[in-house]
């Protein structure tokens, strides 16, 4: 591919791939070197990019695991012990008793993103990839180098998790907001 | 009836509208006998619906002067840039082995040299120092020892902070990890009145070439202490900048 189209088609990812790369981290600073060091690996290895094909897949690959070579080398953990516990264990949550009445769409942004920074950090990405990023399980089983089966377990475990957070934050509004807006307190 | 273990695998395909007909019946017709199950697939569907609606806000723009700093790296990237040994030119060569004399008569712990950093380098750490003091420099001053720890803990990074610079009105007022060819620099950031001064310690082994120094108004001056490479970056006149080069250790030769 000419390295002047690949940058250009490369470069054009970079709000995208920031804004995983924060997700991931959940740290500007650890964000913005995840990026520059994603891009420094693509450049390098630019000439195994076959043109055509899924340039934003290939990026995201480099993301992912140049996350986990940066975790390795800053002495973090390689597995998310957070994760790896939370999947082992059996799904046995309960969803709200009124799920219904509660409008999910309200949420505010920094309430959905703070949801999203507390899930379990396999299925952070796996929720992100899926439905900001809208990738194909397919997809998402190559960036993160997990079987299909596992994909799909992580997305709807995070989606799940990602519920119960929401619906908790929106009870706490609605408490907080007290006995005086019973339109709001109605919905908790 | 379909166990709810087996509706479990198939509620994902069918909140996103992927599964075959015949799974989708499957799991409808559990899901209007099983209210447990009707609730998983509301939480997954309502998470869903919402994230997918703010994906654009969520994704928003990255900071400004990243994608710069990204393209910047293609450069850095391109196999002449990037010897294995970083730019040791020939020109280099009677200098390094002048230093090896050095060391070999005076016996001493570490030797010095002062060496100028090739233009390349020097425009990749501008631009570093640039942005890490808008980010990341501590108005209220950080001790050596609490910085040396940090990058020792952190990030492996193990290096002695020199003892001098305070004495030479250098405050530390920052510490941190950044990238440089294959990563592990550690970038120390001063200030001496209204100067920004940035200490790079580059990894062993790096080596710079002996170009050009002034790139965007500041100017980089190198040497070698302990093994290993620094730089001192600031916007400042060459005998100020050798000023601080020996406050920070270096031996003049
Ligand atoms: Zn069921
Ligand atoms: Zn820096």
């Amino acid at each position: 591919m000419d390295p002047a189209a690949f940058e250009q088609d490369a470069l054009a990812l970079v709000d995208r791939l920031f804004a995983a790369a924060l997700r991931l981290t959940r740290n500007e600073a650890d964000a913005q070197d995840l990026v520059q060091d994603t891009y420094l690996r693509a450049f390098r290895s630019s000439g195994q990019f076959e043109a055509g094909t899924n340039l934003r897949g290939w990026m995201f690959t480099i993301l992912h695991n140049t996350f986990l070579n940066q975790r390795r080398d800053r002495g973090r953990s390689p597995i998310d012990a957070d994760s790896e516990a939370v999947e082992q264990a059996p799904d046995d949550r309960q969803a709200a008793a009124n799920p219904e009445e509660l409008l999910l769409r309200e949420t505010m942004d920094a309430d959905l993103q703070a949801a999203l920074n507390g899930l379990p950090e396999a299925y952070r990405e796996a929720v992100w990839l899926r439905d900001v990023e809208q990738f194909s399980y397919e997809e998402i089983a190559g960036i993160a180098g997990v079987p299909i089966g596992t994909v799909m377990s992580r997305i709807s475990r995070g989606r799940r998790a990602l519920y119960d957070d929401l619906v908790t934050r929106s009870g706490d509004y609605a408490r907080r907001a007290g006995a005086g807006d019973e339109s709001r307190a109605r919905r908790v | 009836m379909d166990s709810c273990r087996d509706i479990d695998a198939l509620m994902t395909p069918v909140a996103d509208n992927e599964a075959a007909a015949a799974d989708r019946a499957r799991v409808e017709g559990h899901l209007r006998e099983c209210a447990s199950c009707h609730r998983q697939m509301h939480a997954e569907r309502e998470a869903r619906q919402l994230v997918l609606e703010r994906a654009a806000t969520l994704v928003g723009h990255a900071p400004l002067g990243l994608r710069a700093r990204c393209a910047a790296t293609r450069a850095q990237a391109a196999p002449a840039a990037r010897p294995r040994l970083p730019l040791l030119s020939r020109a280099g060569w009677p200098m390094a082995l002048a230093a090896t004399l050095v060391l070999a008569v005076a016996g001493a712990a570490f030797y010095s040299l002062v060496i100028n950093p090739s233009k390349a380098v020097a425009a990749q750490l501008t631009l570093d120092h640039l942005k890490c003091f808008s980010l990341f420099e501590e108005p209220a001053g950080l001790s050596p020892a609490e910085v040396q720890a940090a990058l020792k803990a952190r990030h492996g990074i193990d290096i002695v902070l020199p003892a001098g610079p305070e004495a030479s009105g250098l405050t530390l007022v920052g510490g941190r990890r950044c990238l440089y060819l294959d990563g592990s620099v550690a970038h120390l950031l001063y200030r001496k009145g209204a100067t920004r001064v940035s200490l790079f310690v580059l990894p062993t082994g790096a080596k710079l070439s002996q170009t050009d120094v002034d790139v965007l108004g500041h100017s980089a001056v190198a040497f070698t202490r302990g093994g290993r490479t620094w730089v001192v970056l600031a916007r400042a006149p060459h005998a100020e900048m050798k000023a601080m080069a020996s406050a920070f250790g270096a031996v003049a030769n």
